[in-house]
């Protein structure tokens, strides 16, 4: 909100530069956002609706700077006949507008406002529309009550009824714009149609016009929520229903409006007729609250004088009652909506005393929280795995939570079991993700349109579905590589990124955190790589991924070399008990190694070699190794390394090739390998 | 022998100035092969008187000595010198070879220093789901249906009714629901706010909030705790100051400033002239929330606070827009 200096000066005594006063502002607790010489522009916070106008940032001011506030004149001079024989009010729906006030003015006349008038409004950022109109918004900003002002003439029955909307009615906003109303809406309405909805915008069918030569003056509390609400579904803020949502002054309701009636009459010519309609429901009595004085030390942790807190309440407009150890604190009308409780108050000499008076101590808090040691570990362990994973080559990535259609499609994932946004803002992020793999992809793309030839990246984080209308949660960690990972010249056939490779990162990732039942099965119908990857589990439980990523997929982000992915759900990971026990009996004899090269038949796996090896071995081997696979036109060799060792003895070359010999013909006979010699 | 004396001194001198195995190779053969200076004088032995022909053996024989062990202390030095890969052609500035590691990202860095700073306080940490309800994200924190204050959060709400969490304070409210005081923790974790992308806004981002809560914590406590934080985060140097604010949970409410580190307070764009940046929010618990949560606000006392994490790496780095932390360029994430 735009405050001009001089519109400030007219309702307190300050003689401060602009700047201190400012200053002063914003230590107290109203933000300003932007100073000239001649404005001060603050951001009113949602609590403190009464600042929403020059007053209430003048009783800041008068606070913060202990000044005074000057005297409200408001000299009314009223003619003609009693308002009750020019226009009637029915209030139907006393709980969402529990006052409500009008005047007569007859025989205006329609124009500009004074010049002194726009300049102000211009200033306060507000366009001036006719002397009418400027002079309720004029009065608004002064005082923070919205007005509103009808042409009496074209109220059918010059009548005023406060009722809710009737199913499907409509109206006519003076944006122009049609509104479909519903029952939850409260609307000011005449003998027959609705023509304004209350507290938010007024109707182009009783608007002011150069024409208009009555009018009725309306000051108003309607309720805060119900504005809010009516505000909401419309999707119309303006100025009034701004004010509204915070409360307005219960109190101020009738003086805003003489203060306007006086202004119109003054400056269009017209005559207020005599009295004021006033339909209230219920009696309002302001709050009284307690403050114990010696609970202000137990919330700051600093004393703050008794005088002191008396002076700052006085000069916020509080009235108080000493009863020694406590004030008894008449709340002012103006601020009814925020202070409510002890520590309202507390709060409000807090941040007028200064929030530097209060000296900075600290409190060791001694916490023993059960969850603790979980989460801690977790995160220590997460953060072992990211370094390890930036080690191995791979940067950290932070892709969006959300994705769109499009991605979904690009990366080929079914999007049945995403949980979809009720309110997405873009056609990019209207579902939760499912996988981590998709926006590393696309990041990939955008690293390779930007020049790179190599990428490789890694992320962390949540994942989501849903499952029989509950949405579910899943952390875990995605990885993607495509090109390679080193540098300098390697020998290209020696190390190659591939599937191997990525999957022995995710072996790594297993061994980080101790995880010994871990199997890789053969992917049939993964939804990012047909065929070419694995599907990781333990105990019948699916916990990851890792594979080549679909080459038509692939091509779909700019990607015409093998990509490689995987993911591992991390919850599973951090449920495991790590194993902490070691084996600190370490062998101290001699190994013996002895190779083994073989031509395999289809299907064999290297997994079954190494099983039938370690079986048949027996207590004396330590250690299998696969050294070299070859995959020739019409069949495949591996190669082995088998490792014989006894923690008794130093092992005899009889007891190795004994060992050695029932494994190759175990090999022969049951695998159906053949040995080359 | 004069002859010898002189072969002498010429070997020697030639012998240091021998660079390498090959040039060595070259000596030996030009002094002690068959043909070499060496045996020329032992074949000129004939055309010596009798007499001095014993001396002038004696004399050729410790020449020979001489050079020998001269050359092999040279053949051994210059073996050391020999590079050990066999390729002497060494090119130092060609580049090493191996993995080139990546890095994690600068928000999990800065997190992690945040965290740190605080479980070196006695802070523990808390976790708790990113998708909530409405109670736990708004209502248990004292930010009632139809409030305005409820708009200071954007909110994507999903097709269940359920909503993404707007900060990680549904994880205060969970943690004391399940933990008696006095206790101290903090909650890191992604937050999402209904903003479309742009240099300053993003959907999604990193919060750290923290808590105290025990029978005598005041707002003294809350200032001297996150004084202490944010000079080790950003510098002892770094004057603090405390600005009354207003959040739904807390009450009094504060926003932290630190000192620009920027400009050392002068006043630059990053602080809008203010010589301030705003850092976190924060302040004493609202006595509503403790209700909530089953606390009695009479005997129980607390503070919380909360940064975002971009926002402290944007200032700490010198980064206008917020949308580089989750474009992923590997040129950007290298950097950290």
């Amino acid at each position: 909100m735009k405050i001009p200096f001089d519109w400030l000066k007219e309702i307190v005594e300050v003689n401060e530069p602009v700047q201190k006063v400012a200053e002063a502002l914003s230590m107290s607790g109203t933000e300003v956002s932007s100073l000239t010489d001649s404005v001060i522009e603050v951001d009113i916070l949602p609590n403190r609706g009464d600042c929403l106008s020059i007053r209430g940032v003048a009783r800041e001011v008068c606070a913060a700077l202990d000044k005074k506030m000057k005297p409200q004149k408001a000299d009314i001079k009223e003619s003609g006949e009693d308002v009750l024989k020019a226009a009637s009010v029915e209030v139907q729906a006393p709980d969402l507008c529990p006052r409500y006030m009008a005047r007569v003015i007859k025989g205006i006349s329609v124009g500009d406002s004074p010049a002194w008038m726009q300049k102000r409004l211009l200033d306060a950022g507000v366009r001036p529309i006719n002397n009418i109109v400027d002079i309720t918004n004029y009065v608004m900003i002064e005082t923070g009550q919205p007005l509103h002002a009808f042409d009496l003439n074209m109220l059918d029955g010059r009548k005023v009824v406060i009722r809710k909307a009737r199913a499907g009615e409509k109206v006519v906003t003076l944006d122009g714009a049609e509104r479909q109303l519903s029952a939850d809406d409260l609307v000011i309405a005449d003998a027959n149609k609705a023509v304004a909805v209350a507290g938010v915008m007024g109707a182009g069918n009783s608007e002011i016009g150069p024409g208009t030569k009555d009018i009725l003056l309306e000051s108003a509390f309607f309720s805060p929520v119900s504005v809010n609400r009516t505000s909401k579904n419309l999707k119309i803020r303006t100025e009034a229903s701004v004010r509204f949502e915070r409360g307005a002054d219960f109190e101020g309701v009738r003086s805003s409006l003489d203060r306007a009636a006086a202004l119109i009459a003054e400056l269009s010519g017209g005559s207020v007729l005599k009295g004021a309609i006033d339909v209230v429901s219920g009696s309002r009595k302001p709050a009284v609250l307690k403050l114990r004085l010696d609970r202000i030390a137990k919330v700051l942790g600093a004393e703050i004088p008794k005088t002191k807190a008396v002076s700052i309440l006085a000069n916020l407009g509080f009235a108080l009652k000493d009863s020694g150890a406590e004030l008894e604190v008449t709340v002012p009308s103006w601020r009814a909506a925020d202070i409510e409780r002890e520590i309202d108050l507390i709060e409000e000499l807090a941040r007028l005393w200064g929030f530097g008076n209060i000296a900075e101590t600290f409190t060791y808090v001694r916490t023993e929280s059960a969850e603790d040691d979980k989460v801690l570990s977790a995160r220590n362990k997460e953060r072992l795995l990211k370094q390890r994973l930036a080690s191995l080559g791979f940067s950290e990535a932070k892709t969006y939570s959300m994705a769109g259609p499009a991605l979904f499609k690009k990366a080929g994932i079914d999007m049945s079991s995403a949980v979809r946004i009720a309110n997405p803002l873009i056609e990019d992020m209207t579902h939760l993700r499912t996988s981590i793999i998709p926006g590393l992809l696309e990041a990939a793309q955008y690293n390779l349109r930007h020049g790179a030839f190599d990428v490789a990246l890694f992320e962390t984080g949540t994942v989501f579905g849903k499952k029989d209308g509950a949405t579910k949660e899943k952390h875990v960690a995605g990885g993607l590589l495509y090109g390679s990972v080193f540098k300098g010249i390697i020998e290209k056939d020696r190390i190659r990124e591939d599937f191997y490779f990525l999957k022995g990162i995710v072996d790594d990732i297993f061994d980080l955190y101790g995880s010994c039942c871990v199997e890789y099965l053969p992917t049939t119908d993964h939804k990012i790589s047909t065929g070419l990857g694995a599907e990781i589990f333990c105990k019948g439980e699916k916990i990851g991924f890792v594979g080549t990523v679909r080459q038509d997929i692939a091509a779909e982000f700019d990607m015409t070399r093998p990509v490689y992915v995987f993911e591992v759900n991390m919850d599973y990971l951090n449920s495991l008990q790590p194993d902490a026990s070691k084996d600190l009996d370490l062998a101290r004899f001699p190994a013996v190694r002895r190779d083994i090269a073989m031509y395999i038949p289809p299907g064999l796996t290297h997994r079954e070699i190494e099983e039938r090896i370690m079986t048949d071995g027996g207590s004396l081997v330590e250690a299998v190794e696969l050294f070299d696979r070859y995959a020739g036109k019409d069949r495949t060799s591996l190669a082995y390394s088998v490792v014989y060792r006894s923690k008794d003895k130093t092992l005899t070359d009889e007891e190795v090739n004994f060992a050695h010999e029932k494994i190759l013909s175990s090999l022969e006979s049951g695998l159906k390998v053949e040995i080359r010699k | 022998m004069e002859s010898i004396a002189k072969t002498e001194k010429q070997a020697l001198e030639e012998l240091s100035a021998l660079k390498d195995q090959k040039s060595a190779e070259a000596f030996k053969n030009r002094y002690l092969g068959r043909k070499g200076l060496v045996s020329a004088l032992f074949s000129g032995i004939a055309s010596v008187p009798p007499e001095e022909k014993k001396a002038y053996g004696a004399a050729l024989n410790e020449l020979k000595t001489k050079i020998e062990s001269a050359l092999s202390a040279k053949l051994g030095s210059l073996a050391k010198d020999k590079p050990q890969n066999a390729d002497a052609q060494l090119d130092v500035t060609m580049p090493g070879k191996g993995i080139r590691a990546g890095r994690t990202h600068v928000i999990t860095q800065v997190m992690d220093e945040f965290i740190d700073i605080f479980l070196s306080m006695g802070y523990a940490v808390a976790q708790g789901p990113e998708i909530e309800s409405d109670y736990y994200n708004f209502e248990a924190l004292n930010i009632p249906a139809h409030h305005p204050s409820k708009d200071m959060w954007s909110t994507f709400y999903l097709e269940n009714g359920s909503l993404l969490r707007t900060h990680t304070s549904p994880v205060q409210v969970r943690f004391m629901e399940k933990n008696k005081p006095p206790f101290a923790a903090i909650f890191p974790g992604k937050v999402f706010r209904r903003d479309a992308p742009d240099v300053t806004h993003l959907p999604v981002f990193h919060q750290v909030e923290g808590l105290a809560v025990g029978d005598k914590i005041t707002m003294s406590d809350l200032k001297g705790t996150l004084s202490a934080f944010l000079k080790k985060m950003f510098g002892k140097e770094r004057k603090v100051r405390f600005r009354p604010s207003y959040f739904p949970f807390t009450e009094p409410s504060a926003e932290v400033d630190v000192e620009c580190f920027i400009c050392s307070g002068r006043g630059c764009r990053s602080c809008k002239n203010t010589g301030w940046l705003e850092i976190l929010g924060s302040g004493m618990v609202d006595p509503n929330v403790f209700k909530a949560v089953g606390y009695d606000p009479e005997r129980v006392s607390g503070f919380a606070f909360g940064a975002g994490i971009e926002r402290i790496a944007m200032l700490k780095y010198g980064i206008t827009d917020i949308r580089m932390f989750f474009e992923n360029d590997v040129r950007f994430l290298r950097q950290f």
